[in-house]
């Protein structure tokens, strides 16, 4: 009589302490009720539900690729140049995803913008709840910045719930692992930009927020620490990427090899994350080139920490310029998935190819097309890799660009080059006497021709040049010419039309139809079994010896 | 330390510190990877008119592979690595903001010739001078050069020990462009203070702003652009950078 006391008394200090609710004596809830009864999560886990075989859909993996950017032009154009390259007229090729079963549409807004950004973005897919522009893994309620606002707005993310529901999991970014996706994955904060502790105002400092990279490196402490019940927490398994800047302390002493600045490391409280992760996890592998990615042995790894770039890892078309050599997304991918494979429980992946976005942002569309192609590559390889009976793959976007494909090209016309009418062999002109592209962008930098370049970020040490531009003598069709756009912006906008979703697998139907972006979350709920399992886990009775101590 | 104190510590430290004659420099070599540089450029009016342009400034300062380049009118630093690899890094700040933005490194070539970062002249356009007079003696070797090329006469005055101009001047029939070293600040604290203030203002990389329109400071850059070119070496009469390769 005096243990159930006891153990009573412990569920519903739990419950308290945590935010969750006991719904009964031995339940104790994996997420919030302020995120489970939201109208976004209820709605959504509802709108899921309703679909046919939603009940039977099961799946022991679940992987989700997010491409940073890939809009459905992108597809399209990205579909047409990888058929170009293989010699074909293009249109007719397939990119990995466009194979999968199931396609749907998902909803991009936020809940304060109409165009919006990946914290949001990314905030709905992992946690079923729609929230505010430029804000990691917290509800609307938070104000932009305000670190006070963030206690009781966190939101349980689908990765957290695999972690407690005992599966392995893993994050892939070719962005800094720190940006907003990513982070998305495993953080809160007020701002995305907080990715190390001197990117933070002094007041949230005080206030007790710590930023991402920190986060990223203590997750582990930090789950437990909310569910004091969850066993099974191990941390990540597997986090590659870039950002390497927010993980090291602010001297030369702790630069990596492929240092790009004098001093690498941004932290101003002189922690040494690498160094923390490392002392955390002495059977894990921390690397941080190509090298030591190759050196990698799936079969005895269980915790891969990669940290690739002091900033983004390379665009892939300039990939093979890096100082130490960096692994591309589809090599991280089947890296990734041999190493999480070793869990029996199954495993929770997310993979974003982050630099689609970059690409656009710079006016160039060879580079966001060309890592929209090794996104294709990616899941190519993970579909290689996995039984596709009992893992759910997804593959969708964040948001979109103002990225068009225009003008009447004939069948086959090179994708990156002048329109070209059908039943002609020269370039069509537009009323103003000059020929005109295929692709190009609403807004933007504009155009430039900068020869074989393949980093698009060279643009940004030349001036704004949008609008119409004389293309008669330019290779447009080179790595290094950046479209045109009509209104001069000194980066490139997101566009607020809905994106696609592909699904492979089990449930992989549950995306039909146009979503709500949070819906994302639901499948991987649905199918995975996350919260599900999560509560299983938190509610179990404690093992003797602890109930007795 | 509050914006108002770090903008009047930046003054202290980059327009004001330590300002050294350069004849006072007799007495001990200054060491040509760590040193501060002032600079005056007159502008003579253009043929025809009386307006007399105002003395602009410009400020170099390096220590080992960085060098930052001040422009005192613009409260704009330039801030170039050169990286391991041989390409340039560069993060631009702006003084007023307590600000930066960092752009990935890009190949040296055109404009990016590190030689005009480091010296404000590139090599390429020194070797097309003709060596003249050469004057001083030890670290204060002076060597004079001079180029006569379409109706412009260039005249240098190279420090061979610091790697540095010390006069330069173009001509034309109707306009001329010098520019004078007065200031050479060779105290190693001072210019280590001038690089440490850099480093406190909050960087953002080039590459995220477009997913940072909230943010004040670059939502003003998103839509008026980043800022004016500045010049990184010499330029003439017509404003066109005569330091690098494509002269």
């Amino acid at each position: 009589m005096k243990f159930k006391v006891a153990a009573l008394a412990g569920a519903v200090a739990v419950a308290m302490a945590t935010g969750t609710q006991a719904n009964d004596l031995n339940k104790i809830d994996s997420v919030p009720s302020y995120q489970k009864y939201s109208p976004w999560y209820t709605q959504g886990q509802a709108n899921i539900k309703a679909k046919p075989f939603a009940a039977l859909s099961k799946s022991r993996n679940v992987i989700l690729f997010v491409g940073d950017g890939m809009g459905v032009s992108t597809i399209t154009a990205a579909r047409i140049l990888e058929g170009q390259l293989k010699g074909m007229q293009g249109e007719e090729n397939d990119l990995s995803f466009d194979l999968f079963p199931y396609t749907g549409m998902a909803k991009t807004y936020n809940v304060d913008a109409q165009t919006p950004d990946s914290a949001g973005t990314m905030t709905a897919m992992m946690s079923g709840v729609k929230t505010d522009v430029g804000v990691i893994g917290v509800s609307e309620e938070i104000e932009r910045g305000d670190c006070s606002t963030v206690a009781g707005n966190e939101l349980v993310t689908a990765l957290e719930l695999a972690e407690i529901g005992g599966k392995a999991t893993g994050i892939i970014s070719t962005a800094r692992i720190t940006h907003a996706t990513p982070a998305a994955t495993y953080a809160k904060s007020a701002d995305r930009n907080w990715e190390d502790n001197s990117d933070m105002p002094e007041e949230a400092l005080a206030q007790g927020c710590t930023d991402i990279a920190a986060q990223l490196v203590d997750f582990e402490a930090n789950l437990k620490a909310r569910f004091p019940q969850a066993d099974r927490v191990d941390g990540i398994d597997v986090v590659m990427g870039g950002g390497r800047r927010h993980f090291l302390p602010n001297d030369a002493a702790y630069n990596s090899a492929d240092a790009v600045s004098s001093v690498e490391g941004d932290r101003t409280d002189g922690r040494d994350l690498t160094a923390e992760w490392k002392q955390a996890y002495p059977q894990g592998v921390y690397v941080y080139d190509q090298f030591g990615f190759d050196a990698i042995d799936p079969a005895s790894t269980s915790k891969v920490f990669g940290l690739f770039n002091e900033s983004h890892m390379q665009y892939e078309a300039d990939r093979v310029n890096d100082i130490a050599g960096e692994p591309s997304l589809s090599e991280m991918t089947s890296k990734a998935i041999d190493v999480l494979a070793n869990n029996k429980k199954g495993y929770f992946l997310m993979v974003e190819s982050g630099r689609i976005d970059h690409g656009h942002h710079a006016g160039s569309a060879y580079n966001a097309l060309t890592d929209a192609i090794e996104l294709s590559n990616a899941v190519k390889a993970a579909v290689e890799s996995v039984d596709l009976s009992n893992t759910t793959i997804i593959v969708t976007a964040d948001h979109s660009h103002v990225f068009t494909i225009a003008g009447y090209p004939k069948r086959g016309n090179p994708i990156l080059g002048k329109v070209v009418s059908v039943g002609s062999d020269e370039p069509e002109l537009a009323a103003d006497g000059m020929p005109y592209t295929t692709v190009g962008y609403m807004n933007g930098y504009g155009m430039r021709d900068l020869g074989n370049e393949t980093d698009a970020d060279e643009i940004y040490g030349y001036d704004i040049n949008a609008g119409r531009m004389d293309l008669s003598s330019i290779d447009t069709e080179a790595s290094g010419y950046h479209q045109e756009a009509l209104i001069p912006l000194g980066s490139e906008t997101h566009a607020g039309e809905d994106v696609a979703i592909y699904g492979a697998g089990p449930g992989a139907h549950l995306v039909s139809g146009t979503n709500e972006q949070s819906n994302i979350f639901h499948i991987m709920n649905q199918v995975g079994k996350l919260e599900a399992n999560a509560d299983k886990e938190l509610s179990k009775p404690a093992p003797w010896w602890r109930r007795w101590w | 330390m509050n914006i108002r104190k770090k903008i009047v510590a930046a003054g202290l430290m980059l327009g004001i510190a330590a300002p050294f004659n350069v004849s006072a420099q007799q007495h001990q070599c200054a060491t040509a990877n760590k040193l501060g540089a002032i600079y005056e450029i007159e502008m003579s009016p253009e043929a025809g008119s009386s307006a007399t342009k105002p003395i602009q400034k410009l400020e170099l300062w390096r220590s080992g592979k960085q060098v930052a380049i001040r422009y005192p009118q613009k409260q704009i630093t330039e801030l170039w690595e050169q990286t391991k690899n041989n390409q340039l890094h560069m993060v631009r700040y702006f003084e007023a903001h307590q600000r930066g933005i960092e752009y990935q490194p890009i190949e040296i070539k055109g404009k990016h010739d590190w030689s005009v970062k480091h010296q404000l002249i590139s090599d390429a356009f020194k070797g097309r001078m003709t060596p003249g007079e050469e004057s001083g003696k030890g670290c204060d070797q002076k060597q004079h050069y001079s180029l006569h090329k379409e109706h412009e006469n260039y005249h240098l005055v190279w420090l061979k020990t610091l790697q540095l101009p010390e006069e330069l001047s173009v001509k034309s029939q109707t306009t001329g462009t010098h520019w004078t070293l007065k200031q050479l600040i060779k105290d190693e604290k001072t210019v280590d203070k001038a690089f440490d203030l850099l480093a406190q203002y909050q960087t953002v990389d080039f590459t995220d702003i477009g997913d940072m329109e909230n943010d004040p400071f670059l939502r003003k850059m998103i839509n008026l652009g980043f800022v004016e070119h500045g010049h990184s070496g010499f330029y003439d009469a017509e404003g066109n950078d005569i330091g690098s390769h494509g002269h």
